[in-house]
């Protein structure tokens, strides 16, 4: 992470540093898509290098092409009216979320492991590791 | 009122639209939403609504930056009588 300042001009303009232009990949004339973005310490503005594809470019036909071959051949799913997709995307996106937690609390015993470790090798060297919590655990 | 027709969703749009919500993030709510309520609208409006968007297709506005792609057909299913147009396509796109 790196921070620059930049001095806002007439009609709202400001210079991109050639430093975060070279990161991005952009130069005069790319498109940058500016996302606005309301947290709870404040408001951010993320800037991203808009890739963009026109209908009847090579890129949204190919991707065209593969949704109808995937319907020739029976990869779909039907739907009967919107609320059945609207539930669909609402259990995938649940599934999502599922997946993620597991790996969060895989994540989290194995760091208790390692910890457990450290605890061993401090009890036996005489190396005390105050810093480290005693519970990584993020459940209630 | 509208020609009931079911919705197919191939695997294409399944793929383009985990890829793209990962690349919106954040917003994915929002992302999703937007989908429901361009697909919600394509239900009650019919075959032919958005715009144009090259043979048989037709592209409907979603959240900023992306569009919904679309075509229909005249077939009909195994059960019924039901006309269906499908979500065969789902590049939602930069624009």
């Amino acid at each position: 992470m790196s921070s620059h300042l930049v001095r806002l001009r007439e009609r709202n303009q400001l210079t991109l540093p050639a430093e975060y232009a070279e990161k991005l990949g952009v130069e005069p004339g790319s498109l940058l898509e500016l996302i606005l973005g309301m947290e709870l310490d404040g408001v951010h503005v993320e800037v991203r290098h808009a890739k963009v594809v026109r209908a009847n470019t090579r890129q949204a036909k190919v991707s065209e092409q593969r949704a109808r071959k995937d319907i020739q051949e029976g990869r779909f799913s039907t739907f009967a009216n919107p609320d059945e997709l609207a539930l669909h995307m609402k259990q995938t996106r649940d599934a999502e979320a599922e997946q993620l937690r597991a790996q969060v609390e895989e994540l989290q015993e194995q760091m208790q492991g390692i910890l457990l470790n450290m605890r061993r090798v401090g009890a036996a060297t005489g190396v005390v590791l105050a810093d480290v919590p005693c519970n990584l655990s993020t459940k209630a | 009122m509208a020609i009931p027709f079911d919705i197919r969703e191939s695997d294409e749009f399944e793929i383009s639209w985990k890829k793209l919500s990962y690349e919106v993030r954040s917003r994915a709510r929002e992302f999703d939403e937007s989908i429901l309520a361009a697909v919600g609208t394509l239900y009650q409006k019919g075959p032919g609504y958005g715009q144009p968007h090259g043979d048989a297709l037709y592209a409907v506005p979603l959240m900023e930056g992306y569009l919904l792609v679309y075509e229909w057909t005249t077939d009909r299913d195994d059960h019924g009588n039901a006309i269906f147009n499908h979500l065969a396509l789902l590049p939602i796109e930069r624009i």
